[in-house]
């Protein structure tokens, strides 16, 4: 391996970055795993995309880091495209993001050895989790947007608060975007962030039930609502997985993470990597207990 | 010599600062090697050392497309790196991190650095200039001449009135949170800087002044940004300065700045530095041409300066 790895001694866990994949265009990607046992479960973490991806990104890497020090093995990786990867946004769409998550994953098992594998998917990288998940393997997904349409109306609409706040009366509709994006000279982006129409026209035509697909495998979903009571799009989410056969558990938010915007408090002091981490470890400790004995990530 | 690397010339590291371990990416040289670190830094806010659009990603493939080794990093607390941090301060802005880049960078085969800094990043590189004499020069992205903080506890003792806090805090959920060691930290804190601003107004009506590095000679401008600017263009290293035609406010307090003593100094560096423009926004949330056009400079200017000896 041509990368860094580091030990901590405090936390009990090691972390290794690298470049890896199959292709000519690499992935980078950190590995977070126990420092002395060996790793109950496996877990991708799949990452949200454009402004969500600076805005969740440290949340991310403490998260990874707390599920670690819970026994798992977590590959976090950044899709060709993006971050420190090779490639750029054109080639970025839903199938290339899946297509990194499969090679993520693949990734884990071979330096971990043959470890159950899981499917963290991060808002819409609940998408490439969704897919890569198919065959099987459990799936978690935290905070999805049930459909791409919505997904770019919140980013649309996050977009156009941030250009409120700095006095431009720039309002960009789900329409003039796709009109933009379909320009071929045209630099488009949201809250900075550029956008192609390969990954919006992969992404808002499709919803998060359609990518699940129908084969049933255990499922966590950790989404918004008070009270014990999902919000109504999560609780169509769960309904709709559970008549289709998943076992599906809820964990209930209160507070959903910034997401778009990058906020001022040191994330170390928001309880939700831990919460989630231990939540995570927890449920996947009880599927490698049942209904993952006997099933490896050899096929990752 | 192609016209950028990619991951191929790249390698992940860890590096120490101090009591906490950093991340980085080392991209190294395409060609004949010209034994020149160029260090990038990303400005205040919880972020990663890629950013958005690849930014410093494409920055130093591009600088190494050049002969350059380059270094982008987290500082602590931040991105993949180890620590915490409460408060992205000017008056704390990452300098001691910066020395340990480039101490690090000196284990990688590099002699003398040039620095590229965002906004807070800026900062940072600037003081760290000042403290190494093989740092030939500093870029800084829209850089602030006042010192600035951003810090979640004072944006939210600002929001309310004290009653506001008072009445939260006898609540029963917020008294259920105290059981967390990080929630009681972050609570004490918003109630001490909101004491301390309700203390602050009786002594501004008073007419006491608060302290500050500020005078106002400086035109708005730090002390703690003229010293070390001062500083390094005596000893002859070089400084850009590149703003945002959008941003107004940013490049306004440059401009102040400049009609007082900071305008002194720059005439003083003569041919050292330089000050340019790009088209759209880079002070907050970058525009992407922008960002694109900000490569361009870099590449350029870290060429002349090496040309330069």
């Amino acid at each position: 391996m041509t990368g860094a790895r580091r030990v901590d001694h405090s936390a009990g866990i090691v972390e290794e970055a690298e470049f890896f994949g199959t292709g000519v265009a690499r992935i980078f990607g950190i590995r977070y795993k126990p420092a002395s046992t060996a790793p109950l479960a496996g877990v991708v973490m799949c990452d949200p995309i454009l402004a969500q991806f600076r805005a969740h990104y440290r949340i991310g890497t403490l998260t990874a880091r707390a599920m670690a020090a819970r026994g798992l093995v977590v590959q976090r990786f950044h899709y060709r495209g993006m971050g420190n990867s090779d490639g750029d946004i054109s080639d970025l769409d839903l199938a290339s993001m899946t297509q990194d998550a499969q090679e993520a994953a693949a990734r884990l098992v071979d330096q971990a050895g043959p470890v159950p594998v899981a499917y963290l998917g991060v808002n819409v990288g609940a998408y490439p989790a969704a897919v890569a998940s198919r065959p099987g393997k459990p799936l978690i997904l935290d905070s999805p947007p049930p459909n791409g349409r919505q997904y770019f109306r919140n980013a649309l609409r996050a977009h156009s608060v941030y250009k409120l706040r700095h006095d431009s009366s720039e309002m960009l509709t789900a329409d003039a975007l796709l009109q933009e994006l379909r320009e071929p000279s045209a630099d488009v982006s949201l809250l900075g962030c550029r956008l192609s129409l390969g990954l919006y026209e992969s992404l808002a035509g499709t919803s998060l039930i359609e990518e699940i697909g129908d084969s049933p495998r255990p499922t966590l979903l950790l989404a918004l609502g008070q009270s014990g009571v999902l919000r109504p799009e999560g609780e169509r989410t769960r309904a709709e997985l559970v008549e289709r056969g998943f076992p599906v558990e809820v964990e209930i938010r209160e507070k959903v993470d910034p997401f778009w915007y990058v906020e001022n408090s040191a994330p170390e002091d928001q309880p939700d990597a831990a919460e989630t981490a231990t939540r995570i470890a927890d449920w996947l400790e009880r599927q490698v207990a049942g209904v993952m004995a006997g099933s490896t990530g050899d096929d990752a | 010599m192609p016209e950028v690397a990619t991951s191929r010339q790249e390698i992940p590291v860890f590096f120490s600062a101090g009591e906490e371990t950093l991340f980085g990416v080392v991209t190294e040289p395409v060609g004949e090697p010209r034994g020149i670190g160029v260090i990038l830094l990303y400005g205040g806010g919880y972020t990663m050392s890629s950013y958005y659009n690849q930014y410093w990603t494409r920055m130093a493939r591009r600088v190494s497309a050049l002969g350059f080794h380059a270094l982008r990093f987290d500082h602590h607390g931040n991105g993949d790196s180890t620590g915490r941090v409460d408060a992205f301060d000017h008056r704390a802005p990452f300098a001691d991190d910066v020395v340990s880049a480039m101490s690090f960078m000196e284990t990688q085969g590099v002699s003398r650095f040039l620095l590229v800094g965002d906004c807070l990043g800026g900062r940072g590189t600037l003081v760290a200039a000042s403290r190494v004499d093989a740092a030939d020069g500093v870029f800084m992205i829209s850089a602030m001449v006042r010192d600035g903080r951003m810090e979640k506890a004072e944006d939210w003792a600002q929001k309310y009135g004290i009653g506001h806090y008072v009445i939260r805090a006898l609540r029963w959920k917020t008294i259920r949170k105290l059981a967390s060691r990080d929630l009681r930290r972050a609570y004490l804190k918003v109630g001490s800087t909101k004491l301390k601003q309700v203390a602050a107004k009786p002594a501004r009506a008073l007419g006491r002044r608060q302290p500050t590095a500020v005078t106002q000679d400086n035109g708005g401008a730090s002390n703690r940004f003229l010293e070390p600017l001062e500083g390094i263009l005596k000893r002859g290293a070089h400084v850009h300065f590149v703003y945002g035609d959008e941003d107004e406010e940013r490049t306004g307090e440059f401009e102040t700045a400049r009609g007082a003593r900071l305008g002194q100094i720059l005439r003083d560096g003569g041919s050292l530095v330089e000050v340019t423009t790009v088209a759209g926004t880079i002070a907050d949330i970058q525009d992407p041409p922008a960002q694109d056009a900000i490569i361009d400079e870099v590449a350029d200017w870290v060429t002349r300066v090496a040309a330069a000896g």
